[in-house]
């Protein structure tokens, strides 16, 4: 991707929360000097004969076949929204979701043809770049129908990632939107747009945080969980933000909740000697979600909620299925099972070795709050304030418990700054994010979330059967800024031209000191291995050239690692996404 | 219409069954969904409000216009016409129609198509 600063101010500005399971389109422009935040409702196709705009465009992919959606030749074949969620519960091995998920996940060929990861033999499936690429392109084709005048193409966007997405999945997200038309894109991490949406919301923010004060942001959204740490410092006589740690990728959440209650009703029914098959378990899952909403809603009257799955075929009272889902079992679910009360000290459980995963690597312990100890004790952090973000957190049971947990770790109050409409808050906040990059509005400093290093394998005599150890030079430090550099200038690499030279390649949201030449001899657990770097130097084959290793971290936030050599040429290392065969 | 009402709610399979061996409860239980989904159904494409909006029981008005939309019961003058009565039925009218369009190769006649799920 080019460096793409934006030189023309632009009137608009468009932020894109690109979710697991929903997408949202806010966007912000300058009226009477005040930037002010709007949704913009997604036309999309919900049945075969009927198009609706709606807030959110559920993230699923409907590969139809040559019968589907006969009665309308105007529906895509690849469609994209409430129809392909709709359809593709009737014919699952045709229906791509989760597909930011599989865009995170290091284990798999992210350009390969992976998805659906269970699709009917004959499906052509889509990697989850494409499918990315699909849902971004369906939003800039509706809205450029209700803008013709100022096309997306032609606006900044901003497209929002997990904080804890790393170099190789931001990269992927980028190529997702260039390959969906879009031009001028910049990625911003989703708890900071929570961040940034609670700024534009509260005008009087400068009054709730101080110089001093330390933000937690908890993102929990329908498939991931998200953990930041701001800091408000005082610079100048001004207040300054910066975003001083992430947590790391975590595959845990609303979704996670509404299956393990319709499990907990599955169970039950069967107990009564009444089964429950694929398609009924699907109702059953929604109907979960609606009974979960409705008992922790403000305003619930009711410590039951029934749940009816109509009969199957034509016949409706008879072959009905009952039962209810009652307060104590959804509070015991959420309390107990995804929001226990731990100590500070707790670990997560992690997934036993030795099995092979070939789905996502979801989160071995369910329990957020396990999760969020650990966080804070690799960010050795106390925070003063919390603010909400997800579909999850709209329960106030639920913002209560991890309340009360931060209070009990911490020996100062801890105060939740008051968030509103959780759903779209991201979306929102990008769009105003977009102002702010123009000057129009606060920012927060962040730069990179993680430190990277570069595998060197030691120069050691070679002996059967053992790898030589590897060591990591730190080529990139946490928190280097946009648009700045750093060049290592403690190590020559001598690079064979006309072949592609691969580096191994490590991240580490932990080690946050280690500055940039560093070489750290044992890598532990708190470095994790990704996808391998990999430089073609084009020439004459066998002349050899010396180079050192220069980081860029771009205006868009990007992070470039380059091979420089003495005469000033320049060749950029590409991530390898291809999946490594042992 | 019908086929909305069916596809969300399945109110055709509901009035299509014969529900005399069900108890109240039964057909009670499985109506409330039924009910929600067919007013979520009419308040999404059509937007219905009272054809008069007064209070069922009370002295009305008739204004000049609405004779069309009224029914008069009771004793009707000879002549057809009367300054007002007393509300009976508020009415419904439907304020917009928002239908989803339908495409010339679809068979009308279809309420709801048959499904067969391949094992």
């Amino acid at each position: 991707m080019k460096l793409s600063s934006s030189a023309v101010a632009q009137n608009l500005s468009i932020g894109i929360d690109l979710g697991t399971t929903n997408c949202a389109l806010a966007f912000a422009k300058v009226e009477d000097d005040a930037t002010a935040v709007s949704l913009f409702p997604i036309l999309q196709w919900v049945h075969v004969n009927e198009e609706r705009a709606e807030n959110l465009l559920p993230s699923f992919l409907y590969l139809a076949s040559p019968t589907d959606f006969q009665a309308n030749p105007a529906v895509p074949k690849a469609v994209v929204g409430m129809l392909a969620q709709v359809r593709g519960a009737e014919v699952p091995g045709r229906l791509v979701s989760s597909a930011k998920s599989w865009l995170g996940h290091s284990g798999v060929d992210r350009t390969a043809p992976i998805l659906p990861a269970e699709a009917t033999e004959g499906v052509e499936r889509v990697s989850p770049v494409e499918a990315s690429a699909k849902y971004l392109e369906h939003m800039r084709l509706a809205w450029d129908k209700a803008h013709p005048k100022s096309k997306l193409a032609e606006q900044q966007v901003l497209i929002t990632v997990p904080a804890s997405f790393d170099a190789v999945a931001r990269e992927l997200t980028e190529q997702a939107a260039a390959k969906a038309g879009f031009k001028n894109v910049v990625l911003l991490e989703e708890p900071q747009a929570a961040f940034y949406a609670w700024i534009e919301r509260h005008a009087n923010w400068r009054e709730m945080v101080g110089a001093g004060d330390s933000i937690l942001v908890v993102d929990i959204g329908g498939g991931t969980t998200d953990f930041t740490l701001i800091a408000a410092k005082d610079q100048g006589g001004e207040l300054a933000l910066e975003r001083v740690a992430v947590g790391d990728h975590i595959l845990l959440g609303g979704d996670n909740i509404d299956l393990a209650l319709a499990r907990t009703l599955e169970a039950e029914l069967a107990e009564k000697k009444t089964k429950v098959d694929r398609l009924q378990f699907q109702a059953l899952w929604q109907q979960a979600r609606i009974a979960k909403e409705g008992l922790l809603a403000a305003d619930a009257k009711t410590d039951k909620w029934p749940i009816t799955i109509l009969g199957k075929g034509s016949s409706l009272i008879g072959g009905t299925i009952k039962t209810q889902l009652k307060r104590d079992q959804v509070e015991s679910l959420l309390l107990d099972g995804f929001f226990p009360e731990v100590r500070a000290d707790d670990i997560p459980q992690r997934r036993r070795a030795g099995l092979i995963e070939t789905g996502l690597p979801y989160a071995a312990d369910a329990a957020v709050t396990r999760h969020l100890a650990a966080f804070l004790k690799s960010a050795n952090a106390k925070p003063t304030h919390v603010l909400f973000n997800g579909g999850v957190l709209q329960s106030a049971l639920v913002q209560k418990r991890i309340l009360d947990v931060l209070n009990q770790w911490s020996d100062k109050p801890v105060r939740a700054l008051p968030g509103e409409d959780l759903m779209h808050a991201v979306a929102r906040g990008a769009a105003y994010y977009g102002m702010a990059r123009q000057g129009k509005g606060v920012r927060i400093r962040g730069g990179v979330p993680k430190t990277y290093y570069i595998g060197i394998e030691s120069a050691l005599p070679a002996v059967p059967g053992f790898r030589p150890p590897v060591k990591a030079l730190t080529v990139a430090p946490f928190g280097m800024e946009e648009g700045t550099s750093v060049s290592i200038q403690n190590r020559e690499f001598a690079l064979m031209v006309g072949e592609p030279a691969e580096f191994r390649f490590f991240s580490s949201a932990v080690r946050k000191k280690d500055p940039a030449g560093e070489m750290i001899d044992d890598i532990g657990r708190d470095l994790i291995e990704m996808s391998p770097i990999e430089v073609s130097l084009p020439g004459e084959v066998g002349e050899t050239v010396r180079v050192r290793l220069e980081a860029v971290v771009t205006d868009t936030g990007q992070l470039q690692i380059w091979c420089v050599a003495a005469d000033g040429r320049r060749w950029k290392l590409e991530f390898n996404v291809r999946e490594k065969v042992a | 219409m019908l086929g909305l009402l069916q596809r969300d709610s399945r109110i055709v399979d509901f009035l299509m069954e014969d529900i005399s061996g069900y108890t109240d409860e039964q057909v009670g239980g499985a109506m409330r969904g039924v009910h929600e989904q067919c007013r979520t159904v009419l308040d999404r494409y059509l937007k219905l409000t009272p054809v008069i909006d007064g209070v069922e029981g009370t002295y009305t008005k008739l204004d000049s216009g609405v004779e069309k939309r009224t029914k008069l019961i009771g004793n009707v003058p000879a002549n057809g016409k009367a300054p007002g009565g007393l509300l009976r039925h508020k009415g419904w009218r439907a304020e917009k129609i928002d239908l989803p369009k339908t495409s010339t190769s679809e068979d009308l006649t279809i309420v709801a198509p048959a499904e067969i799920e391949i094992e």
